[in-house]
């Protein structure tokens, strides 16, 4: 290839240090326009452009708060594409976070792996798989937010694919096993899961002898073994997207509801409408019991749903019969009474604290 | 110098249509050529500007937060200065509540506040203040989801300092001719040390002013109406920090009653005379944070038909989805009837989805 080509000249040098990625090295220079830090990522071989290309490709179009934003495009006089300028988040990686010891420390690293389920999710539904999800791909600045970089292996769902790509550990087995593999959205949904492994617990799922999964290891054993911090909850979602059939891996809407869940732990509140006013219940209020006439409905708080604990007479919500230990969905409609117009209605809503990074 | 469609900017932007116009300059919706992507393309009115307006780029791009529009190119040449930021596909607060809703609820009004302080305090972090928070500088998504809130225009106000300055003095003065429409529009949500500024016995501009902004923005949202009145009459209320009552029937026996009532009071706890005595943004953080609300993404549809009891409606959400509506749920706006357009959450339901917190559509 052609020497290097030097950035645009309002970029100057800094003295962060380069660190090196799979298909080159990524510099931090000082954009003296803007007055800020960009990071350069250049390439080295011929693979590589065709990463870069690819990468500036999805990064321009990916629309997502957890994604780093990209600036510019560096070509050589040939024309040929030999760098990315783009957003520089300063900070540490996914990889440098120590699992946690103690309840705060927990939340932070729930709150982070939110926002990486989060930022999956949104390039999942912009036609997107990463391919290449690992800790040293998610940058977290001191702050606590989180975005997701590296995009060279990332591509639509569906393609066929005759080499393993992606990183030992957080490769699912049907990427590592089959050939052709078919790339979907639920061999990025595995990789979460071991990202989540790695982050709470520091280790690694035991999946086979040189960290390629073997059938025989599977189901491995539950997240829930490696640390008691871990809710039980949550880990069972965690455990569901390190399984082998890929078809029974959760969506990541699912799995980043589940890790907004368990940040609103014990927060959500309940409010019925009935009688002369809205009745609540929280933590501070576990359970209620509504009736009117012979009819009764009794919802209990479990630090996550608000569940029918019991039930008599003619109860109804959304126009089917109230079954004890159903949970009640976020905004639905209790009836008391099978006849109209003998017959109340009871409005219920649920509210859950908003996690905004 | 007038700039056309199909003018290129910089070697790389072609411009494409103007999208907005403020006091100080002109948005272009743009092509990036190198990226292909569309962007937005500031252009300052005033050249004379120079310095300000580079000074404005930079304060926006020190702040990186999902709730504040990205900067991404800065261009000084031989025809002029541009400034070209993340180009957000939305209408902005002002043009949404004006054209579509009469008010907000209490969840919806939650979530919005909560975002915008975050954006704040990720500027305030930096040492940015915005100046001039106010419906116009933040945009929301075209369909009316709320999934998208982004604060535009900081520094923007440091910009126009000149033109602020000399507005705020004729306010003071008590002269409201020589306003401008930009300058009375922005009023009702200036803190009462802009509005004093250098005026002796003013305390400085500084977070604070934005931190009362933000919460006559939230008042405003809630209510339907700006916290002190219009324009040039809401002047005397901000001067001795009394905000009007909260118009009646906010929460009247509405499953949101206790929601509203706490974001009542966040928002009258940043009315304070003295900036000192006002919430830090970080705190206004913290208290939106505890707060549970409904936070699911608003759409919008049409009612269509009538249901077998009194109060139940039949609609159609934009998508195209049949949804089952109830009077009970109207958070906010008239009674419904057939052909109402409303927005709402949609909550499971057999056999027709449920919406919930219902807002009647202008």
């Amino acid at each position: 290839m052609t020497p290097r080509p030097n950035p645009p000249t309002r970029y100057l040098p800094t003295e962060i240090p380069d660190s090196a990625g799979a298909s080159g090295v990524v510099e931090v220079w000082h954009d003296s326009l803007l007055d800020r830090d960009v990071a350069i990522k250049w390439i080295s071989t011929s693979d590589g452009e065709e990463q870069l290309l690819n990468e500036w490709q999805i990064l321009a179009r990916a629309v997502s708060r957890h994604v780093v934003e990209i600036y510019d495009l560096i070509t050589d006089r040939h024309g040929a594409m030999r760098g990315i300028i783009m957003e520089y988040v300063p900070g540490s990686s996914l990889a440098d976070l120590t699992p946690p010891q103690n309840a705060d420390q927990l939340n932070f690293t729930l709150r982070i792996l939110f926002q990486l389920a989060a930022g999956l999710e949104d390039l999942h539904s912009n036609g997107i798989v990463h391919r290449d999800v690992k800790p040293e791909n998610a940058m977290v600045t001191p702050e606590g937010r989180l975005k997701i970089c590296d995009f060279g292996l990332s591509t639509a769902p569906l393609a066929e694919t005759t080499r393993a790509r992606g990183t030992i550990g957080y490769l699912a087995p049907e990427s590592a096993l089959v050939r052709p593999a078919t790339i979907t959205t639920e061999t990025d949904v595995y990789a979460f899961g071991a990202v989540c492994w790695k982050a709470l617990s520091g280790g690694l799922p035991p999946v086979g002898r040189f960290g390629l999964p073997e059938r025989e290891y599977f189901p491995l054993p539950s997240v829930l073994e490696t640390t008691s911090l871990i809710p039980v909850r949550l880990g069972h979602v965690i455990d569901r997207c390190l399984s082998f059939e890929p078809a029974q891996r959760p969506k990541m809407t699912e799995v980043r509801i589940a890790f907004a869940n368990e940040l609103a732990a014990g927060r959500h509140l309940a409010s019925i409408a009935i009688g002369s006013g809205p009745r609540d219940l929280s933590a501070n209020n576990l359970r209620r019991r509504f009736s009117t006439g012979s009819h009764v409905l009794e919802i209990t708080y479990d630090n996550y749903d608000f569940i029918v604990s019991d039930v008599l007479g003619d109860v109804f919500i959304n126009n089917s019969r109230a079954q004890r230990s159903q949970a009640l969905t976020e905004g639905c409609i209790i009836t008391f009474g099978a006849e109209h117009p003998n017959r109340a209605f009871a409005p219920f809503r649920r509210f859950t604290p908003e996690v905004v990074i | 110098m007038p700039y056309a469609q199909g003018n290129l900017i910089g070697d790389r932007y072609i411009l494409r249509e103007v999208v907005g116009q403020g006091g100080m300059q002109q948005v272009w919706k743009a092509t990036d050529q190198s990226l292909d992507r569309f962007v937005a393309l500031k252009i300052p009115f005033a050249p004379s500007a120079h310095k300000r307006f580079t000074q404005s780029a930079q304060l926006s791009a020190r702040i990186r937060h999902a709730n504040v529009a990205s900067a991404l190119d800065y261009i000084a040449n031989e025809t002029g200065e541009y400034y070209v930021e993340e180009l957000i596909d939305g209408i902005n607060l002002q043009y949404c509540m004006e054209q579509y809703f009469p008010r907000l609820d209490g969840d919806t009004a939650a979530h919005v506040m909560h975002h915008l302080a975050k954006g704040l305090a990720a500027s305030h972090a930096v040492n940015v203040l915005h100046r001039d928070l106010k419906p116009s500088n933040i945009m929301v998504d075209k369909s009316l989801s709320f999934s998208t809130i982004k604060i535009t225009d900081f520094g923007i106000a440091k910009l126009a300092e000149s033109e602020m300055d000399r507005g705020t003095s004729l306010i003071s003065s008590g002269i409201t001719q020589g306003l401008s429409s930009t300058m009375l529009g922005a009023i009702p949500f200036l803190a009462p040390e802009v509005l004093r500024k250098n005026k002796a016995g003013t305390a400085p501009v500084g977070k604070p002013s934005d931190v009362w902004s933000l919460a006559a923005l939230g008042y405003w949202l809630l209510a339907g109406e700006p916290p002190f009145g219009t324009d040039f009459d809401a002047v005397p209320g901000i001067l001795s920090a009394t905000p009007n009552e909260w118009p009646p029937g906010i929460a009247a026996r509405q499953l949101t009653a206790s929601l509203v009532s706490r974001l009542q009071e966040i928002i009258g706890s940043c009315f304070k005379l003295n900036p000192s005595d006002r919430p830090t943004v970080e705190q206004l953080v913290s208290e939106l944070g505890s707060l549970a609300y409904l936070s699911g993404s608003r759409e919008c549809g049409t009612i269509t038909s009538s249901g077998p009891y009194g109060g139940v409606w039949f609609g159609s959400s934009d998508a195209g989805r049949t949804m089952m509506f109830h009077q009970a749920e109207v958070m906010a706006g008239g009674r419904l009837s057939i052909g109402s357009r409303v927005s709402f959450v949609a909550t499971p339901g057999t056999p027709y989805r449920r919406a919930v917190a219902i807002l009647c559509l202008r």
